[in-house]
């Protein structure tokens, strides 16, 4: 079973998809914005982490940026909502930057276990070679 | 004081009786003799020429009149002296008068026959016209001047009289009007400016055509000119008053404004563009602010439902309620998607595409949807071919069509009609459309077309349609949706569009959309 990071800004979506993943026997922590995020994921060790994009005080986008810069190989899942442009524009620059699935709310359930599966089934990203299983959360040396 | 010559005559008569009478004359009277000499003057010869009597008396009348006087009294091989004398009775002869100090002046002279015992002699009244011809030459000049002026003038310039006839015009008024000068002088104005303009000069009850002119002077009355050939065109008149012998006229400077109708006509419709631009973007803001905050919204109502479902047996009544609140949340999610697109076309994946291909397609989904009391004609879709490959995503187009067979569906509603589609191309030698939707710019487009036999609508209602949220529909029939989101997907597409329609006469949207010309890299036809 993974540990999966969930970060969002509407408890209710919050609620919802930990419960969702809590009922495939993974195990779930919660952030409800960027910053704190960032905090938790540096603290913790996490098989995945799942984040809406658009939060305040500080953006998924910029999330993913400095996971990624921490932790080349962490496997992220982005969601979004949707904004001024729609979803698609901020889910294809996360696809860019290196998370390994999108999803555009509101996500069906059988999609989700999907893009679990999926992801988890990965070793890690490809173009990120990395031997531990677990991301650490703190900066490669 | 009267001298005579060779007179015997007119001692005989009461002398003292003509004597009076001849130099009371205002002109300067002179009787010439067959041998061109004077032998009788009055006071006004003497004044005229500069000379006193006696020095004049038995000289040549050529001494003050060098020309033209003495020669119109002659005989020659085919008249007599009486026969020439006769030809000049009674018309003004313009000569030139030599005074004694040899300063010339003009003169005007009319000649009378005499008869004695002598034979004819001939008494010439003699008028210096040297203050008319002065008042000539200055009339003559200032005409010229007012000519040079009006036929200078950038407006087209007519001078009506009362009567509503052209008095007077210039080149501009001919070249603007496509007559000659000769063909407008003396016809009626109404033949230019059908409408109008001479009404506005007519007297009635309750004011006279001065009072009527009055009230028009200096305003510019907007206004349609007629060209000889039948063409109409905007003018503008500026009306000024103008007095002559012949009663009060009316000039009436007339401006071509056809260029700035144009300008106007285009300015409204580049300032409808972008207020419709503009409401877009707000509208699509909001839209963009409100799908985020329902999809929020709608994620826990599907997949908690969903989670619950897990835990119920697939076949219950209860999960079948359930999964109604999933359906309804999927189709709430659609709604949230479609409010989207007006931000900007949604996941657009852009392919070089056959539009004949994708039309083909789009028709058969179209025929579900049409009752069988409207029928389906189709025309041009094959001759197309590969040549009208264009870039676009294939789901959105068959999205628009659908969206105006839906239309055009529900336009002819319970009755009995007639939906066409048609595809074609328009060259980039063709002339450039009138759209409202974006804009056709050179090169070749495809242009789809479907129209209907429907209610048609009213300029206002055309004024509307693309504008979010406004529908024709009963309420629970349309979202008000379709045309907005159309329009988005056009635009994205580089496309433009037209709606041609009138109340009773059905509605035809026409779609342009830009030719690429290269082959389309999917095979759609399968």
């Amino acid at each position: 079973m993974a540990h999966i990071l969930l970060v969002d800004d509407e408890q209710l979506v919050v609620d919802t998809l930990r419960a969702a993943i809590q009922s495939k026997g993974h195990t779930v922590e919660t952030a409800c914005n960027g910053i704190q995020g960032l905090t938790k994921f540096s603290a913790g060790r996490f098989d995945l982490v799942i984040t809406d994009i658009i939060m305040p005080d500080k953006e998924g986008i910029g999330m993913i940026l400095e996971m990624r810069q921490a932790a080349p190989g962490a496997k992220i899942i982005a969601i979004s909502g949707g904004g001024r442009t729609g979803n698609v524009e901020f889910l294809n620059m996360a696809a860019k930057l290196g998370a390994a699935a999108t999803l555009k709310k509101p996500i069906q359930l059988a999609e989700l276990f999907q893009a679990l599966d999926d992801c988890l089934a990965r070793d890690c990203g490809a173009d990120v070679p990395q031997s531990d299983k677990h991301l650490a959360g703190t900066p490669t040396p | 004081m009267f001298e005579t010559g060779l007179l015997p005559d007119w001692k005989a008569e009461p002398e003292a009786k003509y004597r009076g009478l001849l130099e009371a004359a205002p002109d300067a009277m002179v009787v010439v003799n067959q041998y061109g000499e004077i032998v009788l003057l009055n006071l006004q010869a003497e004044k005229q020429f500069g000379y006193r009597r006696d020095e004049l008396l038995y000289q040549k009348v050529t001494n003050i009149i060098p020309k033209g006087f003495a020669e119109r009294l002659i005989a020659d091989g085919t008249r007599t002296a009486a026969e020439a004398l006769d030809q000049q009775i009674g018309t003004g002869i313009e000569l030139t008068g030599l005074r004694k100090d040899g300063g010339e002046f003009p003169i005007e002279i009319m000649l009378s026959p005499l008869e004695n015992s002598e034979g004819i002699l001939v008494t010439a009244a003699i008028r210096d016209i040297s203050l008319r011809k002065a008042a000539e030459e200055h009339l003559a000049h200032m005409e010229s001047r007012y000519r040079g002026l009006l036929e200078a003038a950038p407006d087209a310039m007519v001078v009506v009289n009362r009567y509503g006839e052209i008095v007077l015009l210039n080149l501009q008024a001919e070249k603007q009007f496509g007559y000659r000068r000769d063909e407008l002088l003396g016809q009626q104005v109404k033949n230019i400016i059908p409408n109008g303009f001479a009404e506005r000069l007519i007297a009635d009850g309750t004011r006279t055509a001065a009072e009527a002119l009055g009230q028009q002077i200096g305003t510019g009355i907007e206004l349609t000119g007629l060209r000889k050939d039948g063409g109409e065109f905007p003018i503008e008149i500026m009306l000024s008053p103008l007095e002559s012998a012949e009663g009060t006229l009316v000039t009436a400077a007339i401006r071509d404004i056809s260029l700035r109708k144009d300008m106007e006509t285009q300015n409204a419709q580049l300032h409808a563009k972008l207020r419709h631009a503009e409401k877009i973007e707000a509208i699509g803001t909001l839209a963009g602010g409100v799908a985020h905050e329902l999809n929020n919204l709608l994620q826990p109502i599907i997949m908690m439902t969903e989670l619950v479902l897990t835990e119920l047996p697939a076949d219950g009544q209860q999960a079948k309620q359930l999964l109604r609140v999933v359906d309804a949340g999927g189709k709430a999610a659609e709604i949230v998607q479609r409010i989207l697109a007006f931000g900007r076309v949604d996941e657009a994946c852009y392919d070089a595409l056959d539009a004949g291909c994708v039309v083909r397609e789009a028709i058969a989904f179209i025929r579900t949807i049409l009752p069988s009391s409207v029928t389906l004609h189709i025309s041009d879709i094959e001759d197309i071919g590969n040549g009208g490959t264009i870039r676009g995503n294939k789901t959105q187009l068959t999205q628009i069509l659908m969206n105006m067979a839906s239309n055009a569906r529900d336009a002819i509603a319970a009755n009995v009609g007639t939906v066409w589609i048609s595809l074609s191309r328009l060259e980039a030698g063709d002339k450039r459309p009138a759209v409202r939707i974006g804009a056709v710019h050179p090169g070749p487009y495809v242009v789809l077309t479907v129209r209907d036999t429907g209610a048609g609508m009213d300029e206002a209602t055309m004024a509307r349609i693309f504008e979010p949220f406004f529908t024709t529909k009963d309420v629970g029939k349309g979202t008000g949706l379709g045309l907005s989101i159309t329009h988005g997907i056009i635009t994205s597409h580089g496309g433009a569009m037209q709606v041609d329609s009138a109340p009773g006469r059905g509605t035809k949207f026409s779609i342009y959309l830009p030719i690429e010309e290269t082959q389309p890299v999917l095979a759609l036809a399968s």
